[in-house]
């Protein structure tokens, strides 16, 4: 067997060694090839120690092993999150909706206030005398009308 | 489709109520007027009474002392008038003020006109405003095309009479 350590896949050979993952023809083969190989007997010595360390601390505390039913519980939180997201939804377009159209209003209030509230101009004085001026010249007709 | 529901409620709402806000600021000056008395818009001689003491003076202070003085007395004078006459004249003004400008120029040219007949043939042509003044637009005009009128005044203060219409109120 050519030594794995050379070729890209050697992380993936060693590691599924040590997880015991490999099919029996590569476990066979890859440990025909440790007993030649220091550095690879090395490498997957380490991979057997981490396992076991984990085996270890699955046996020693339970709640750490991955139920039976994990993969249906997440899915169902899942859904759950989604529906939450989906009400959470309905509940705010309406809710923006009404302050859209508050602003809308409130927006508009003021254009119409102003013109209902707006200060009364001051005449210029000139107005005033031309106004007088008008006033004097429509009095000559006024009491006819 | 339970979901579109209050979206298309809340859209059918607000559409009412910004047409109705619309709506209001739409309306018309003249149709506000109405609602908000019925002395109609003011003139600038109402403007300068309204104002504080303090602004008066301070508006008159822009004038030549001499000029200052007569228009304190033309004041004076138009206040002093009966309340009855001064609503004639602001209704008056404010008419003439509504005309576009070329036609209150002839509104002006036919007083002094006018001005310048005879006393009789004014206060001949004051009483045939008093009667026109009563009537509809269209009898206004056929009493003006009546041989009556035709006989009753020279071309000229035909002329007079007829350019002093558009003072006249609206029947």
């Amino acid at each position: 067997m050519r030594c794995p350590l050379e070729f890209d896949q050697s992380a993936e050979l060693i590691v599924g060694y040590g997880a015991r993952t490999l099919d029996p023809d590569a476990i066979a083969a890859f440990e025909r090839h440790i007993h030649s190989c220091a550095a690879c007997c090395q490498a997957a010595a380490v991979q057997k120690a981490v396992w076991a360390a984990l085996d270890d601390a699955l046996d020693e505390c339970p709640a750490l092993a991955v139920s039976a039913d994990f993969d249906q519980r997440l899915f169902r939180r899942i859904q759950a999150a989604e529906n939450r997201s989906w009400w959470l939804w309905r509940a705010l377009v309406p809710a923006s909706a009404c302050l859209a159209l508050a602003a809308v209003l409130l927006l508009r209030q003021p254009d119409s206030t102003r013109v209902r509230q707006a200060p009364q101009p001051t005449p210029q004085i000139e107005q005033v005398e031309h106004a007088l001026d008008d006033m004097d010249l429509l009095n000559q007709i006024g009491a006819a009308i | 489709m339970s979901g579109r529901s209050p979206l298309l409620a809340l859209s059918v709402i607000a559409g009412a109520l910004i047409c109705n806000s619309a709506a209001f600021a739409r309306r018309p000056p003249a149709a506000r007027s109405e609602r908000e008395g019925r002395a109609g818009p003011k003139t600038p001689v109402d403007e300068f009474e309204r104002m504080s003491p303090e602004q008066q003076q301070r508006a008159l202070q822009s004038l030549p002392p001499g000029q200052r003085k007569k228009l304190q007395e033309r004041l004076q004078r138009f206040n002093q008038l009966p309340r009855e006459q001064q609503q004639t004249l602001r209704n008056l003004y404010n008419r003439l003020h509504q005309l576009p400008s070329n036609q209150q120029e002839t509104v002006r040219k036919a007083i002094n006109r006018f001005s310048g007949q005879a006393a009789d043939r004014q206060r001949a042509m004051r009483d045939e405003l008093r009667s026109l003044a009563v009537l509809s637009e269209k009898d206004r005009e056929m009493r003006m095309a009546s041989q009556e009128f035709r006989n009753g005044f020279s071309r000229r203060e035909q002329g007079i009479v007829r350019d002093m219409l558009p003072v006249l109120p609206s029947r």
